[in-house]
């Protein structure tokens, strides 16, 4: 953790702004849609001064904020002006007349950079929010997924059964192969010892006559280098001096490389670019979760993937490949949180349908819609927020209220009334969901944080709602939840997460559909969907779904998940390349395969960040 | 950092005493080999590990009238130290207490503010003692416990709500679960493999393991290139593997040869963990536990009670969940709720208790546990406070007077944490956040 990106989370803890302030934000704050001079502009002002905002403020925000509730917008005060930038990034500031987008930006970057009362002497052309380190040059561990993948991918073994016993792992912002995420204790330490031993003994005997050079370019993704294959041999010779048959031999031999460094990490050491075999790494960790193949790694050694046709013809090959599908469902599980299904449990007496079945059925039925949208009808991806069809169970289909067809999954054509969009189906409203209640917050929470990329922050200490007070019991589910948004402590997130959540209302906790909700009263799903400066009246999931089907942040926040997922690392919601990689995703029908072409084309995959 | 073997303490010198008769079944089956006295001069180690329950401890009950009654009978061997301010949660920038008090409650420094939420500034007290004395054993640590939280848990606000060892900032240790698992950790495989190990494979694991060590010595070195954050982690995993080449090759086996455990886990030890049985299970993590200290597998860890913020119903005191009676006015229920935590504990350090080492002391003599929770007392309006909060310490490792309750008004939670360290000969003078330091506690 970088001091500067601390410095950022402090001035910024908050809801929404905190998500632009990224550790590895692009150089220039240009905002998607910004026109070329526009973009200029911001280049110019790369490290924008309260000095210079000042008369943008006094333009803008003066009027109203001489002196309200504590703020002046002439006087330079971090803590008023953070969530005031919170406001105007946000275009809720001034209210109705959003900044230009170029000044929208300034004051973007002006706050990543630490709110300085002038330019800072040390500002470079990226800002002071992002100096070239020599952090640039990462080693980033194998996910447990990624190891199991690697073995079975490379070897043809299945170690599932060790992957399972893997400790448990944090996930930032979701994702479970982001950098700050893998970390490494003495307990990983000894899981990797024994399962290379495990590993190994499996490996072995079907690479007795293998040459260790072949071995090594599938586990370290390179050639060995010359002091790697001289350490390995020497490690073989003291087996075979001590009488090692050649199994124990090679059993040996791989008990080391798979705990080696270059094995357990993705190290890339350095050097103005990645090298082809870093580049091959990259994108086959990306597109499969797993190692380069045999062709990848040979268009690596010939130089193939250096262009960006050779680049083309081997995601093409690559995303034709059960192993890009394998991938895709694993990255879907994770952007949509569907591993909170597995702690799922529902009291019976209420919940005859609930069984484990019916939660993995739910589970699958998510991916397989996914899944077809990506790589069968290669269709629009935000299409799936209104899908009017799903993939179900005879279980699913009778919670949906469907006559159930064959066993199996089969295709059911939804209401397209109360249900119809993938968050009107079980996983989502399951998921986000308390155990004998539906919860318009959590729901609104996922879908602001997963789908719009808008971050809340926790709840203030101290808070006592008021229905907790005695003799003060609201009536119903929604006069409870306006506390939430009149209480100034929970008001800043909850007049945004709320009326997101109740256009789901009328779902219960299985997904099933209601019309009484758990208070005895009749369901009113009205709600507001946000899409940017304004909000949008929704009535229904069905509602919201088209909302957020046709969402120009959705789409930008569907781009910003998989450029995520294929860096490691948060993306600044103001990236450049961002901005590049969204734009040719929409041009090309928000297709999978255009934004992952995008993202492998982007600079942030091609190069490293002490290019930018 | 090397961990260099600075154990002087002769392993066979503290196996005294019978361990199978203070045991809950099933784990009463183990007959260790050592019912018989094993005379030796010598001293015993010091141990220390951090014990965790949810919602709220403090001042109130930090008595023996209330919430420590369970201890009574211990009440030489405890000592409350209570109206203790947590200025690392307060400056937290997790405003909700569960989280700033649990990522704080051990480590006596703030949380990182970046993502992912929660995370620790620094280690837990048991890890620093561990990094600090290096001893020679199996198991560096050992962490476990119950938790409703599932692998990856964390709150709707991501916010890590059960992590609460921490082996170095953001390093954290998750806990063993299940009994079996437990039992697999410290009796399976690799202790099975250690203790039946030849000449010839104890040369071939060193032997891999050193070649594996040249690799992240290059690696980690400043030529090769990687940013320093990458280097510490690689760093960090090299210490691992030498840790565990120490194990692989202590000569002193005698002692492992002493503690025989069966190939397998005895029937009846519990590879689930239904929360309805958690008592059941607590009692045989700890029972497990009782057999590690005796065995020396492990000198530092932690137990977690739950997570912060527990929502799960205790049956063993009534039909809500302790986060409900923090909340709440039953402070009859919440002082029930304690006293429970207190009771648990209290069974672990009497069968501690009764083992004695080779200094004449007991194991919970020689040991020292430190209790804490996130918060302090739950009274309206002290709606998630975080202080003034308690801590009970029990055993004291000979380095703390036990027997008092002690008003620590003006102290910090660092001040605790400073003194457990100091205990169990640590040498510091602060702990955590430098400036929360006020003096040392003794």
């Amino acid at each position: 953790m970088r001091v500067s990106s601390l410095l950022i989370a402090v001035a910024l803890a908050g809801c929404g702004l905190s998500e632009k302030m990224d550790k590895r934000s692009s150089s220039t704050p240009a905002l998607p849609g910004a026109t070329k001079e526009e973009a200029k502009a911001t280049t110019t002002t790369d490290c924008p001064s309260f000095v210079e905002l000042k008369a943008v403020a006094a333009r803008a925000c003066a009027s109203c904020h001489a002196d309200a509730e504590g703020f002046r917008a002439d006087v330079l005060d971090k803590k008023h002006w953070a969530p005031a930038v919170e406001m105007i990034v946000a275009g809720k500031m001034p209210p109705g007349a959003p900044l230009p987008d170029a000044e929208r930006a300034r004051f973007a970057h002006w706050a990543k950079i630490d709110f300085p009362e002038a330019r800072p002497a040390t500002c470079t052309s990226n800002g002071t929010a992002w100096q070239a380190s020599a952090d640039s040059a990462v080693a980033r561990r194998l996910t447990p997924t990624e190891y199991g993948n690697v073995i079975k991918d490379s070897f043809g073994a299945d170690v599932s059964d060790l992957v399972a016993s893997f400790p448990l792992e944090a996930s930032t912002s979701g994702f479970r192969n982001h950098l700050d995420a893998l970390r490494i204790s003495d307990v990983h330490a000894r899981w990797f010892a024994n399962a290379a031993k495990d590993a190994a003994k499996r490996l072995a005997p079907g690479l007795v006559n293998a040459k260790l050079d072949e071995i090594g370019l599938k586990l370290f993704r390179r050639p060995l280098t010359d002091a790697e294959r001289a350490a390995f041999e020497s490690l073989a010779k003291i087996a075979r001096d001590n009488g090692e048959t050649p199994e124990g031999v090679t059993r040996l031999t791989l008990q080391a490389m798979l705990q080696s460094p270059p094995f357990l990490y993705r190290v890339e050491a350095g050097g103005t670019k990645p090298t082809a075999y870093e580049i091959a790494t990259r994108l086959s960790f990306f597109l499969w979760h797993s190692a380069p193949d045999a062709p990848l790694l040979a268009a690596a050694a010939e130089g193939k993937i250096d262009t960006a046709e050779g680049r083309k013809e081997q995601i093409v090959r690559m995303l034709a490949d059960p192993r890009a599908r394998r991938a895709f469902r694993s990255y879907v599980g994770e952007w949509l949180q569907l591993g909170r299904l597995a702690g799922v449990d529902r009291d019976k007496t209420k919940f005859p349908e609930f069984s484990p079945q019916l939660i993995a059925d739910m589970r699958e039925e998510t991916l397989r819609l996914f899944e077809d949208a990506a790589f069968v009808k290669k269709s629009d991806m935000l299409g799936i927020f209104a899908t009017k069809y799903t993939f179900a169970t005879p279980a699913l289909a009778r919670l949906y209220g469907l006559t159930p067809g064959k066993d199996g999954f089969q295709t059911y054509v939804l209401d397209n009334k109360h249900r119809g969009g993938l968050l009107s189906l079980s996983a989502f409203l399951t998921l986000s969901s308390a155990t004998a209640s539906s919860d318009p917050v959590a729901r609104g929470h996922i879908v602001s944080d997963r789908f719009l990329c808008v971050k809340t922050k926790t709840p203030p200490q101290g808070v006592a709602l008021e229905a907790e007070k005695p003799g003060n019991k609201p009536k119903t589910k929604r006069e409870r939840y306006d506390q939430h948004r009149t209480d100034q402590a929970c008001a800043g997130c909850h007049r945004n997460l709320d009326p997101i959540g109740f256009a789901f209302e009328h779902f219960d906790t299985l997904g099933r559909f209601r019309e009484i909700d758990e208070s005895g009263t009749t369901v009113d799903p009205s709600g507001v969907f946000p899409e940017g400066a304004e909000d949008k009246t929704v009535k229904g999931a069905v509602d919201i779904g088209k909302s957020l089907a046709a969402s120009p942040t959705v789409r930008t926040c569907v781009a910003k998940r998989m450029m995520e997922y294929a860096l490691g690392y948060e993306v600044d919601a103001t990236d450049q390349e961002l901005a590049k990689v969204t734009a040719r995703f929409e041009a090309e029908g928000r297709k999978f395969e255009a934004l992952i072409l995008a993202i492998v084309e982007s600079r942030a995959m091609l190069e490293r960040e002490d290019d930018r | 950092m090397s961990r260099r073997f600075r154990d002087k303490i002769s392993r066979r010198a503290f196996l005294r005493g019978s361990t199978g008769a203070i045991l809950s079944l099933p784990l009463a089956e183990f007959t260790l080999g050592a019912d018989k006295v094993i005379a030796a001069p010598g001293d015993a180690p010091k141990r220390l590990f951090t014990m965790f329950f949810p919602n709220g401890f403090g001042p109130n009950h930090c008595r023996f009238e209330t919430g420590l009654a369970p201890l009574a009978g211990l009440r030489n061997k405890v000592l409350g130290i209570y109206n203790l301010a947590n200025p690392a949660a307060a400056e937290t920038q997790l405003p909700e207490g569960h989280g700033s008090g649990a990522a704080t409650a051990f480590t006596g420094i703030k949380t990182p503010d970046a993502d992912p939420k929660g995370l620790s500034g620094g280690p837990t007290i048991e890890h620093f003692a561990a990094s600090q004395l290096k001893p020679n054993t199996l198991l560096p640590y050992l962490v476990t416990g119950l938790v409703t939280g599932t692998a990856h848990h964390t709150n709707m606000f991501g916010v890590h709500c059960f992590v609460r060892s921490w082996q170095n900032a953001n390093v954290y240790v998750a806990p063993v679960k299940s009994p079996l698992d437990l039992f697999n950790t410290l009796f399976g495989r690799e202790w099975q493999a250690l203790v039946a190990a030849s000449d010839k494979e104890k040369l071939f694991e060193k032997s891999v393991l050193d070649t594996v060590m040249e690799q992240y010595k290059e690696m980690a070195s400043e030529r090769y290139g990687l940013g320093a954050a990458h280097r510490t982690k690689l760093n960090d995993h090299l210490d691992a593997v030498r840790q565990l080449e120490k194990a692989a090759l202590a000569t002193d086996i005698e002692l492992r040869e002493e503690c025989k455990v069966p190939p397998a886990a005895p029937a009846g030890v519990m590879g689930s963990i239904p929360y309805s049985r958690w008592d059941e299970i607590y009692r045989q993590q700890t029972d497990l536990l009782v057999l590690a200290l005796r065995c020396d597998m492990t000198r530092f860890g932690h137990i977690s009670f739950g997570e912060s913020a527990e929502y799960y119903q205790r049956p063993e005191v009534g039909a809500r969940s302790g986060h409900e009676f923090a909340h709440d006015s039953d402070q009859a229920g919440y002082t029930a709720y304690i006293a429970h935590h207190m009771r648990l504990f209290a069974e672990l350090w009497t069968k501690l208790d009764a083992i004695k080492e080779a200094n004449d002391k007991s194991i919970l003599d020689n040991s020292l546990f430190y209790v804490a929770s996130e918060l302090g007392d739950q009274a309206r309006p002290n709606h998630h406070s975080v202080d003034p909060t308690a801590v009970v310490i029990a055993g004291g490792a000979g380095g703390l007077a036990m027997g008092r309750l002690l008003d620590a008004s003006g102290h910090t939670i660092n001040d605790a944490l400073t003194a457990a360290l100091r205990a169990v000969g640590v040498n510091v003078n602060t702990f955590g956040t430098p400036g929360h330091n006020r003096s040392v506690i003794t």
